[in-house]
């Protein structure tokens, strides 16, 4: 397992928010997050919970005009990403940090030949007065690397599959060979077969070019067979990260991590209902305090109301719940 | 459709609409217009004031008497253009009217009923959307002959494709959906399921469009008329009154830019609150 | 993409008859004799049975219809009631004039409104933005025939800087041109304007963005080559609007078009010569748009594919083996 001290992502109490014609929408509320060299980090939530705004904050990609960092850092390296110039962000975005979206078809522009749409980021990229045969030379190359034929370069996204487009944008996403790569629910959209094959690739891709991964998903299943560790995101904040064997073997964890767990049908255990979460994330117009979960968590006390609970961590495993607070999360309740 | 529902729609549309500037001054515009029209018979004598002449008033200078001055027959211009924005009123209405009731009949028929009744009622609309709706309209006068009537009917007959053309595709649309089959199923017949299901669906594409027919109705009456094909002189219509001062506008510039600019504000007042219903009904459109 | 055009020419034979006997109909079985417009009120009732007999308005009304539309087809449009000479021949004369200012008038539109709806677009919510949007607002609402007499009183009448008639140099239509332009380019802009702005709110711009394309090229590769499609289809819808419009500028700018020879054949019921003209009209639209529809296969090469797989059908299998991953 990976060590601590060699962070390569690191985020810290990081505010985001979107400002529509509706009011203003708190996306991300002091958010930490840390992801190490070669390490796949899972980030698991439910639908709107800000994974995708996680996502496009460390790009700054966020909606223009709507969409706004309002506090907290993001360092890459030694670099602050969070205030970093628009210019700086066009050389680092598609070469340093790449990004692969959820939906496949829609992600890739329809009048462009595929071959365009994969040259152009590394025409982007690399150093002046690169030849355009050496170029398509790696388009060719990183075709074959995603298992696409390279003589199909000159097609349009129309003609392509689901599962074809997505190795597309993998291949778009892993041509300048990324430090970081940023993986929106890669599979969502796809075949459950396909997801399997496009995982795999991914995963094979990973290691071969010893990229760190973000990957977002709110599929535990995909988190076991992927990941190294995971971090647990809750109307905006992280309020569990350990390595992936805490998260799913530990008998310790949040209310809501909980929650998740039982809210999947089990192969192994006869159970005989499932436990979905009873109501609804908190109003993200509002800005709370106290624990974003309180209202949902059967385990509700008086301070959850009032104080946000601060990190408790054992062993590399964070927990953020008053529950844990007073005493050491090793306890058992 | 429940009717809280419903009522709490229409009013985030009505918020959305009244928090668009532009809309709020086009709908301004309009009352200024209708009220004036409404009223015209209060404070003047249409006969005495829009229609005598009066040889020794002619083209006065704009004063506290005659605010826009008077024409070349000593008519007051400010009453003249009142009267004028009547006319166009009911043209707007009437057109717009008229394609909706017949546009809907005729989409409303052959998208529910489809085959062989689609297809001959759409071939027919097709031809009429292959001529320009002013070009119609001309044959339809020279058919017909000048007058408001004829105008309205021109007008209006050449606006029936476009209301044909959204009704047919939102019916096309939702006869298959679930809640058409439900009301099939609870034993609503066809007239019902179209006027109850299905023309509510359509109504906010229909009344965007019927705005923006008005603002095109008032721009073609007044055209057919300038070119002497619509309502002819003494009838106080802006298209014949920039007519017969295009004769002047040398001398006199004030007997083309009043009826000119009465024309654009009106036609401006329906094309500001068309777009401001499109936006307001479906805000994803807005940008 | 020949048998393209071919089927496409083809397809409008039934749209043109059609619309004639739409506008036929019309013109002759609604009340007003032409015999008698022409003549006057007071004509002889000899003379004007001749008239009639002439112009074969005795005959009964599909009779009349067939033996113009057969006309039609081997070139003979029939001749004027009014003027007495070959319609054929009088369109041809006056064709050329409108077709000048309406293709300038779409023309100019093109060129003004698609790079002013652009950076409308791109600088959305700058000065130049709310600049186009008022313009366009303004110039949708302006009568054509209104904006024609202004700049004939001030740029001719006034400054005297061009012609007050005749049509012997480009001088005479820069006026018209512009003018009917006017609304076009309102169109043009606004279409433009909305148009990108869609393309800029779709996923790929946002995966182009994370490719770190710079900002130019992703307005200029991406967001147009995607808004061009709505940016041709209303300059194709604007030549009909176009057609109308020219009916007022010609009688405003005086000058000897089809459209003033529309309303002069109107007043007196004209028959051959206004379906003629509309006949004209709808076929010079119809052309406009098949070249509307062979410029869009260029642009979107999934309608391109279209027209392609109707030749490789044969030699291919029917589901395309690449199709599976």
């Amino acid at each position: 397992m990976m060590p601590m001290e060699n962070p390569l992502l690191i985020i810290k109490d990081l505010h985001v928010s979107y400002k529509t014609d509706d009011g203003v929408i708190y996306a991300i509320n002091g958010l930490d997050l840390v992801l190490n060299k070669g390490e796949t980090l899972g980030l698991v939530g439910e639908t709107g919970a800000g994974k995708t705004t996680t996502a496009l904050s460390i790009l700054k990609l966020l909606p223009e005009r709507i969409g706004s960092i309002d506090s907290g850092t993001i360092q890459f390296h030694d670099e602050r990403l969070d205030n970093a110039p628009e210019a700086k962000m066009r050389l680092i975005r598609g070469s340093q940090i790449s990004m692969i979206f959820q939906d496949p078809m829609t992600c890739l522009n329809p009048v462009l030949t595929i071959g365009d749409q994969i040259a152009e980021v590394l025409e982007s990229h690399c150093p002046p007065g690169t030849k355009a045969a050496e170029i398509q030379r790696k388009v060719d190359e990183i075709m074959t690397m995603v298992g696409l034929p390279p003589d199909r370069k000159e097609e349009y996204p129309h003609q392509f599959s689901g599962g074809m487009k997505q190795r597309v944008d993998i291949a778009i996403a892993l041509a300048c060979e990324p430090e970081l790569l940023l993986a929106d629910e890669p599979t969502t959209a796809l075949d459950v077969t396909i997801q399997a094959q496009v995982l795999d690739l991914m995963r094979g891709l990973k290691d071969k070019l010893g990229t760190s991964m973000l990957l977002i998903t709110h599929d535990l299943g995909v988190v076991a067979e992927t990941c190294d560790r995971v971090a647990i995101i809750y109307a905006g904040e992280i309020i569990e990260t350990g390595e992936v064997d805490d998260i799913f073997y530990l008998e310790d964890h949040h209310p809501y991590t909980k929650g998740l767990f039982g809210s999947i049908p089990s192969m192994n255990e006869k159970m005989k209902r499932l436990n979905p979460i009873a109501g609804l994330m908190p109003d993200p117009s509002i800005k709370y305090v106290g624990c974003p979960f309180a209202d949902r968590c059967p385990h509700k006390m008086a301070i959850c109301e009032t104080q946000k609970p601060q990190p408790v961590v054992t062993n590399g495993h964070m927990i953020k719940c008053h529950l844990f607070s007073s005493k050491p999360a090793g306890d058992n309740k | 459709m429940s009717n809280v529902k419903r009522r709490s729609q229409f009013s985030s549309v009505l918020h959305r609409f009244a928090k668009n500037k532009l809309a709020v001054v086009g709908v301004i515009i309009f009352f200024v217009m209708a009220f004036g029209a409404l009223t015209a018979d209060i404070f003047f004598d249409y006969k005495l004031q829009a229609l005598d002449q009066n040889a020794k008033d002619k083209f006065l200078p704009p004063s506290r008497e005659h605010i826009f001055g008077t024409d070349h027959y000593g008519r007051d211009l400010f009453v003249r253009i009142v009267y004028g924005g009547r006319i166009s009123l009911i043209v707007g209405f009437f057109t717009a009217g008229f394609g909706l009731i017949f546009g809907t009949i005729i989409g409303a028929s052959a998208g529910y009923f489809g085959g062989k009744v689609d297809n001959i009622l759409m071939r027919i609309m097709d031809i009429f959307l292959a001529i320009p709706a002013m070009l119609l309209a001309i044959c339809i006068v020279a058919a017909l002959g000048g007058g408001l009537f004829n105008l309205l009917l021109a007008n209006g007959i050449a606006n029936v494709p476009r209301y044909s053309r959204i009704v047919r595709g939102h019916v096309m649309g939702l006869k298959n959906s679930e809640f058409i089959e439900a009301a099939r199923a609870s034993g609503a017949n066809d007239k019902r399921i179209i006027f109850k299901h299905i023309i509510p669906n359509a109504l906010g594409q229909l009344i965007v469009q019927a705005t923006l027919t008005m603002a095109m109705a008032i721009l073609s009456v007044a055209s057919l008329s300038f070119v002497g094909l619509g309502i002819n002189p003494p009838t106080p219509e802006w298209g014949s009154m920039l007519s017969t001062g295009k004769e002047f506008m040398r001398t006199h510039p004030n007997q083309i830019v009043i009826p000119g600019l009465a024309i654009m504000m009106a036609v401006l007042s329906f094309n500001l609150i068309g777009d401001g219903l499109r936006d307001a009904l479906d805000p994803r459109l807005k940008n | 993409m020949f048998k393209f055009i071919l089927k496409r020419l083809l397809l409008m034979i039934p749209v043109i008859i059609g619309i004639s006997f739409v506008i036929f109909a019309i013109v002759s079985l609604t009340p007003g004799d032409p015999a008698q417009l022409i003549l006057g009120a007071d004509a002889d009732p000899v003379l004007l049975q001749a008239k009639r007999e002439e112009f074969g308005l005795n005959d009964n009304f599909f009779m009349r219809y067939i033996k113009y539309i057969t006309g039609v087809f081997r070139g003979d449009f029939g001749k004027s009631y009014r003027t007495g000479l070959p319609v054929l021949g009088e369109l041809l004369l006056r064709l050329p004039h409108t077709t000048i200012i309406a293709l300038g008038g779409i023309g100019l539109s093109v060129v003004v409104g698609v790079p002013l709806g652009m950076i409308s677009a791109i600088k959305q919510y700058s000065f130049i933005d709310y600049f186009a949007r008022t313009l366009a607002l303004l110039l949708t609402a302006i009568p054509v025939f209104w904006l024609g007499l202004l700049m004939l009183l001030f740029f001719v009448l006034k400054l005297r800087w061009f012609p007050a008639t005749g049509t012997g140099s480009w001088r005479n239509y820069v006026l018209p041109v512009v003018a009917l332009a006017a609304s076009a380019t309102a169109t043009q802009t606004r279409t433009t304007r909305s148009a990108m702005l869609e393309a800029i709110r779709q996923d790929y711009v946002r995966t182009a963005r994370a490719k770190g394309i710079s900002e130019p090229k992703i307005m200029f590769k991406h967001v147009l080559k995607n808004s061009i499609l709505p940016v041709i289809t209303i300059a194709g819808m604007n030549v009909g609007v176009q057609m109308g419009g020219t009916v007022v500028i010609e009688n405003v700018f005086n000058i000897p078009g089809m459209g003033n020879m529309l309303i002069n054949s109107v007043r007196v019921k004209d028959i051959p010569m206004i379906v003629s003209t509309i006949i004209m009209v709808a076929f010079f639209i119809g052309v406009m748009n098949l070249i509307v529809d062979i410029i869009y296969t260029f642009v979107d090469p999934r309608l391109k594919t279209q027209y392609v797989t109707v030749k490789k059908k044969k030699d291919q299998p029917l589901i395309p083996a690449q199709e599976k991953i």
